[in-house]
């Protein structure tokens, strides 16, 4: 977002989406709901002034997220709805049974806070997610 | 040991008869006519940063080159000398190699009229072709992708060896594909929940814009799978330096030589801001340059590719005819172009470099737009129409 294609800025509609842009902006909710090092570096200007800049994520650096916020939000709704109400809230566009079925979290959904985040990094990979 | 019909024709070919042709000899054999346009590949190497070209062909026989730069000069005896006026750094032995076997055209004075010094910009009129005060959205070989195929061909049709993609290979309709490690991105893309999503049946998604980030996704997976599939096949037999780039170029080299479907590679060399310490800094690079362009070409001497190959090395500008105070040099305007391949028509020194006594405001004066070389390389390289990518009419170049 902050490192935009040239000057011109974002050019909008389709042109500034390519495999190696999606596939970042898919995995950018794991690395930070996850703690995970992001494997795509941002490119070398060549500038020598922006030689030494962090890189937009430091790899190593804790990125894990506070979830206290959302698992209380989310306090009084039940077990067997956690999904639903998680991906009403996330997405603009809902997620179909087809979809729902990629999702398969290791941790059980009474375990609030781990099940809270699978959902979470699993919603923030779809490409439904990148459209607003 | 794999082997197709045409590297068989083609090393039989080499060992009957190049054996006992002088290297002199070999750089008038033209454009090689018996290859069609549908296996040439370019490959694109940008160095970024501003290379300092006075200091890579050197005019070593003008005083004004010495006076000019009393502290970053090189001096004489230490240059590789390629003809009575002009000589190379002194790492850059691969290159005399190549020169030396016609394999290398030089192309002086490059740029384009009204010259930016910002880095960001002139990468930016560099990889888009535009005007000076010309803002495009998409590159020239992205509009290539675009021309040759309107909406068809995979993304790998043009491949940057890197994690992101350059403005230089987007297109309108189709961008080129960015991957660095083709074993590690297959992975990334097989058995995860990323790959699961790249199968989804796009076609009959109702939004389209969500419809086409699924088509963005499945075809990275094919791209991926099919670059992956082909860098297994072959194994380079040459050592390359052991840097990234050398690494970058290995793979180059290893999909040229299984003969993968791509006809544009793009890759990049940072770091050649020398504003300070010019000296150690641009020895490091340009080492790391030469070595690997040497170790490319006779790789792909090896597999029989380099006559298919033409490999274009270009920076956003070069630098100031005159040292600043720090060991270094500032942003300048025009800079040397090399062009190395096996089928070079006119191999050598294209033109002379600019005067250094009639400068243009301290800088070399540019005599070659950068689209002349980049109209002559889609035409006449890659058979594609010129115009219609550059958005305008360029002279071409006899190389």
């Amino acid at each position: 977002m902050f490192n935009p294609p040239n000057v011109a800025g974002w050019p909008g509609g389709r042109n500034w989406i390519d495999s190696s842009s999606l596939s970042f902006r898919m995995r950018m909710g794991r690395i930070l709901l996850n703690d995970e090092i992001p494997d795509q570096l941002p490119k070398q200007e060549g500038d020598n002034n922006n030689a030494f800049d962090v890189p937009l994520i430091k790899p190593k650096q804790k990125n894990e997220a506070n979830l206290m916020n959302c698992i209380s939000h989310f306090k009084e709704v039940k077990d067997d709805q956690l999904f639903d109400a998680l991906s009403q809230w996330m997405m603009a566009v809902p997620v179909s049974p087809a979809l729902r079925s990629l999702f398969r979290p290791v941790s059980s959904n009474s375990d609030r806070s781990a099940y809270i985040k699978e959902v979470l990094m699993y919603l923030t990979t779809l490409p439904e997610y990148q459209v607003g | 040991m794999y082997i197709n019909r045409r590297k068989f024709i083609a090393q039989s070919v080499l060992a009957s008869a190049a054996t006992f042709i002088p290297g002199f000899l070999k750089g008038f054999s033209g454009f090689n006519l018996s290859s069609s346009s549908e296996e040439k590949v370019l490959i694109v190497i940008q160095l970024s940063g501003g290379n300092d070209g006075l200091n890579t062909v050197i005019p070593y026989s003008d005083d004004l080159y010495y006076n000019l730069r009393p502290g970053i000069a090189l001096p004489e005896k230490d240059i590789i000398k390629i003809s009575n006026s002009y000589g190379f750094h002194p790492v850059m032995k691969d290159m005399e190699l190549l020169f030396k076997e016609g394999e290398m055209c030089i192309l002086n004075n490059v740029g384009y009229p009204n010259p930016d010094r910002s880095h960001f910009r002139a990468m930016d009129i560099w990889q888009t072709g535009s005007e000076s005060n010309e803002y495009l959205n998409t590159g020239w070989i992205g509009r290539y992708l675009d021309a040759k195929c309107d909406g068809c061909a995979l993304p790998h049709t043009a491949v940057e060896v890197d994690d992101s993609l350059s403005l230089a290979l987007k297109g309108n309709t189709v961008n080129g594909f960015a991957v660095s490690h083709p074993e590690k991105m297959n992975k990334a893309l097989s058995g995860t929940l990323i790959g699961q999503l790249a199968d989804v049946d796009h076609q009959h998604l109702e939004q389209e814009q969500v419809s086409y980030l699924y088509k963005v996704l499945s075809e990275a997976k094919q791209s991926v799978n099919y670059l992956y599939n082909k860098s297994k096949i072959y194994k380079a037999k040459t050592t390359f330096p052991d840097t990234a780039f050398g690494k970058d170029l290995r793979l180059i080299a290893e999909l040229i030589s299984s003969d993968a479907e791509t006809k544009v590679y793009y890759v990049t060399l940072s770091g050649f801001d020398t504003h300070n310490n010019q000296k150690n800094q641009q020895e490091r690079l340009l080492k790391m340059y030469s070595d690997g362009v040497g170790a490319l070409a006779k790789e792909l001497k090896v597999s029989g590719r380099w006559k298919d190959t033409l490999v274009m090395t270009f920076s956003e500008f070069g630098r100031r005819v005159e040292q600043n105070a720090s060991g270094g040099t500032d942003h300048g305007k025009a800079n040397c172009v090399f062009l190395n391949g096996g089928a070079l028509n006119n191999a050598g020194m294209y033109n002379e470099i600019s005067s250094l006594s009639k400068l243009d405001q301290g800088d070399l004066e540019y005599t070659i737009d950068f689209r002349n070389i980049y109209a002559t390389l889609l035409q006449k390289w890659l058979k594609a129409d010129a115009p219609t990518i550059l958005n305008k009419r360029f002279d071409l170049l006899k190389i």
